[in-house]
């Protein structure tokens, strides 16, 4: 018998197909479990998780109780609208900072592009640490602002590097023409280099937006206003304290972080990352690729 | 990345944030240090008056903890003035478990702030953050009112000499009794306040409450036909979590590997012992190659759960408390706790094993210490009030507000005891706890046989309880590095009685742990003991 062929290629035979179904099944299993079981663990009631030893597969029954305590009492709500805003907002504005600051450095004729490009390099290589940022941060009057949270961290070197890199393979014919046909560099931007760019925004946006949705440490040090903390630093509370309750903590009736409520924060801070990401999957590797192969 | 920035932030961001504000670090200069230890020895401690407004049903002997079997009927009012001055307090603090509602939205906090005459805002960090958020704002000059200090924080004496208050005329000797509730804190919990001869703080007292011991589900051992359980020496306690131990079934005598069980039955010192002016550590304890062998018999036999390494104090509480495990290692704090977890219905049942004729280790005896700032624009009497209200012990109307809300919203009364609500759960978590606090006492709502069993044991182990000997002598040396040093300790440990590494080569760990310090701290230590001998 003579093997099927399907777009010039040999079709393996059937064993070998089941063999790499197998295969394939197995690492799809490697990935999905776990996601299973965090979801599965965030409903299942308390009783089933504590005889099965922390992580359930196949809840009992559904409950959505932990949920519920999440969202009661309005902290992790409020907390979800400050991290969408400083999300939105900060990648918006970081978005427009870095392709300004990009595009400048991109022109060859920019007079100071080189020094301000070593400065751009600079603070990618030496962070300025913990306390003169404070100090900053202080100085300039954003202690216990939602706007410490999106600031010092408005610009990102290596998106600029990344963004430049692109902006400088973009064929400097179209510019040109542009030009020609009596456009400034703002109207050129704005009409020519930013249409083309949408690939390397996508990506940028996302790395922006991931790094705000995930940030709790500037909120941790600049934030005394418990309102204002955005969501992961209100469900690193949950979690982290885990890890001390044990034998250290006194409080009359506290009570401890259950492995229910611990799931239901991993399902709820990854959500609105992972609905985003397909949206902007197409343009991923493109996008950080066309920036990366030439500088 | 979070690792490196942690190490550095534990010890050196808050040396670097004293060496910032310009204050030479006092107790770390050799010429210095005796002066310092001779003033320490000249301040005159708050005379302790124990609080008489209460009558506990199992009653205290200074180092057995008071019982109440019931919270006491119509609990009286003991403080009638509001502390505050009308203008905010603010309070710098970790917090033990999830945050707590904003005070807009935590009716608690609203019933605190009338209760207490003046606003307190509080600024929170988990405590795993808490000493990187601690750092930062003592670097950037940036004090609230009143601070949470924790008491491994590295270089307190310079810290507080630059940052805070001297509270010595406030409350050294009598004077505490214009504090009647501070004065109601044992003295030895303030000697942890002393610091450049001078009382810089209130303490946060724990000690025996966090005396950690075996606990064990007693419903688990009775079903096996095993009643009060006493092993009295390693073979017995061996067999008997051999007993309890049924792998294929998911069941397994232990949460973790007992060690310190294990260590305190052979003996072994708590942190440091002293004798003769000469201090040894608890590493360098020669039984501590026979705790290890033991350790490594238990793995070794399986009655230890298997994943007991991966160290989540989560995970022991749901083996616990789901029957999974039999005995875990923990406090009297955590005894109440698994009350409070309890998820295997009226049955449950916890209980201690003492250690016969062994060394049981006192708790660490202060949680944090109370610092107020120098740059606050309250007067320390103030501020002292506000502590003196914080610590209005078990039985008192203030106590019952403090930990368990407003009656209807927080709580409701089963009899004369306060069964606690979701929001009261929720609300009282502010960490008022770490303003001040006052010995804990034992009770548990509802259940009088729980505060029945805990002064039962505290009974049989307070005549040979070991306590640390460096409680109250500074040591630079341990405030910089013991961290560091016992986490490698730890993994040692732990590597042992994995059977990983052969136990022959704790001796090398121990020789190392002295050259990178410990002989250092020892020399310390042995030196401030000199210093305030006699005291």
């Amino acid at each position: 018998m003579s093997r099927r062929i399907v777009q010039g290629v040999p079709m393996p035979s059937w064993p070998m197909r089941i063999f790499k179904g197998l295969v394939l099944l197995v690492f799809c299993a490697v990935v999905i479990v776990p996601f299973v079981g965090v979801l599965s663990t965030s409903v299942a009631p308390n009783k089933q998780i504590n005889e099965s030893g922390g992580l359930v597969l196949i809840p009992e029954s559904i409950d959505f109780a932990a949920y519920r305590s999440l969202f009661a009492g309005g902290v992790v709500t409020q907390a979800l609208l400050i991290s969408i805003f400083v999300t939105v907002v900060g990648t918006l504005l970081s978005l427009t900072v870095s392709c300004l600051l990009a595009y400048a450095l991109s022109r060859p004729e920019f007079v100071a592009g080189r020094p301000i490009l070593l400065v751009v390099l600079f603070s990618m290589l030496f962070s300025p640490g913990i306390i003169p940022t404070y100090l900053v941060v202080k100085g300039v009057g954003l202690l216990d602002s939602i706007w410490a949270l999106i600031v010092p961290t408005m610009v990102s070197a290596f998106n600029v590097v990344v963004l430049r890199a692109f902006f400088m393979n973009l064929p400097s014919e179209l510019t040109e023409s542009a030009r020609m046909d009596g456009a400034g560099e703002l109207k050129t931007f704005t009409y020519i280099v930013l249409p083309l760019s949408r690939a390397v925004l996508s990506v940028i946006g996302l790395f922006y937006a991931v790094a705000y949705w995930n940030a709790f440490f500037s909120a941790l040090l600049y934030l005394n206003d418990s309102r204002l903390w955005p969501l992961q630093l209100v469900l690193r509370t949950y979690v982290i304290n885990d890890t001390q309750l044990g034998s250290a903590e006194l409080g009359t009736e506290l009570l401890p972080p259950q492995a229910s409520i611990q799931m239901a924060i991993l399902v709820v801070s990854i959500v609105p990352i992972l609905l985003v990401y397909p949206f902007l999957q197409r343009h991923f590797a493109k996008g950080v690729l066309t920036g990366a192969v030439k500088g | 990345m979070s690792v490196s920035r942690r190490t550095f932030l534990g010890g050196g961001l808050a040396a670097a944030a004293v060496a910032a504000t310009g204050t030479p670090l006092l107790t770390a200069c050799g010429a210095s240090q005796n002066d310092v230890a001779a003033a320490n020895r000249a301040v005159r401690l708050p005379t302790f008056t124990k609080y008489a407004g209460v009558t506990p049903d199992l009653p205290s002997d200074g180092v057995v903890l008071d019982g109440f079997l019931k919270y006491p009927a119509n609990p009286v009012r003991a403080i009638t003035e509001a502390p505050g001055n009308g203008r905010p307090i603010t309070f710098l603090t970790n917090i033990p478990g999830a945050i707590p509602p904003a005070a807009d939205r935590n009716q608690f906090w609203q019933a605190l702030n009338e209760r207490l005459g003046s606003e307190l805002q509080i600024s929170m960090a988990s405590n795993d953050e808490y000493k990187d958020k601690f750092a930062t704002r003592i670097a950037g000059g940036d004090l609230p009112d009143i601070l949470n200090i924790p008491v491994d924080t590295a270089q307190i004496p310079g810290l507080v000499k630059a940052k805070c208050l001297d509270l010595s005329e406030h409350l050294s000797g009598d004077a505490v009794q214009k504090y009647p509730f501070l004065a109601n804190i044992p003295t030895d919990f303030w000697k942890g306040c002393v610091f450049n001869g001078a009382i810089y703080g209130v303490p946060v007292p724990r000690g025996m409450s966090r005396t950690s011991l075996a606990l064990y589900r007693e419903d688990l051992l009775a079903a096996k036909g095993i009643k009060d359980p006493r092993p009295k020496n390693f073979e017995e306690f061996f067999d008997l979590a051999k007993e309890l131990t049924a792998a294929k079934q998911n069941r397994w005598a232990w949460t973790r590997v007992p060690l310190s069980t294990i260590r305190q039955m052979l003996g072994v010192p708590n942190v440091w012992k002293e004798n003769g002016g000469k201090f040894s550590s608890s590493y360098e304890d020669e039984a501590n190659q026979e705790a290890l062998e033991s350790g490594r018999k238990m793995v070794a036999a399986g009655v230890v759960n298997p994943d007991a390494f991966n160290d989540k104090a989560s995970a022991r509480k749901q083996w616990f408390n789901g029957g999974i495990a039999a005995f875990d290692y923990d406090s009297f704090v955590a005894w109440n706790q698994y009350y409070a977890d309890n998820t295997a219905g009226d049955a449950f049942a916890v209980n201690m094993l003492d250690v016969p004729g062994g060394t049981p280790w006192m708790g660490g005896a202060l949680n944090n210490v109370t610092a107020f700032s120098k740059d606050s624009k309250h007067s320390p009497e103030t501020l002292l009030k506000i502590a003196n209200w914080m610590a209005a012990p078990f039985g008192t109307e203030e106590y019952l507000f403090r930990k368990y809300g407003v009656a209807g919203r927080h709580y409701t009364l089963q009899g004369t005891d306060p069964i606690p609500s979701k929001a009261g759960v929720v609300e009282t978590g502010i960490g008022l706890q770490y303003i001040s606090d006052a010995p804990l006492s034992l009770y548990w709502a509802g259940k009088p046989e729980v505060p029945r069993k805990q002064h039962a044991v505290q009974q049989k182990i307070a005549k040979q309880l070991v306590h640390d000997a460096s409680y109250g002598l500074y040591s630079d040396t341990q405030s910089k590095k013991q961290a560091q040093l016992a986490r490698t300790m730890t993994d040692l440990e732990t590597q042992i009685i994995q059977g990983k590494k052969p136990v022959s080569d704790w001796a090398r760990g121990v020789a190392d742990w002295k050259a990178a310090g410990g002989d250092k701290m020892r020399s310390e230590l042995e030196q401030a003991l000199a210093d305030t001998a006699g005291k």
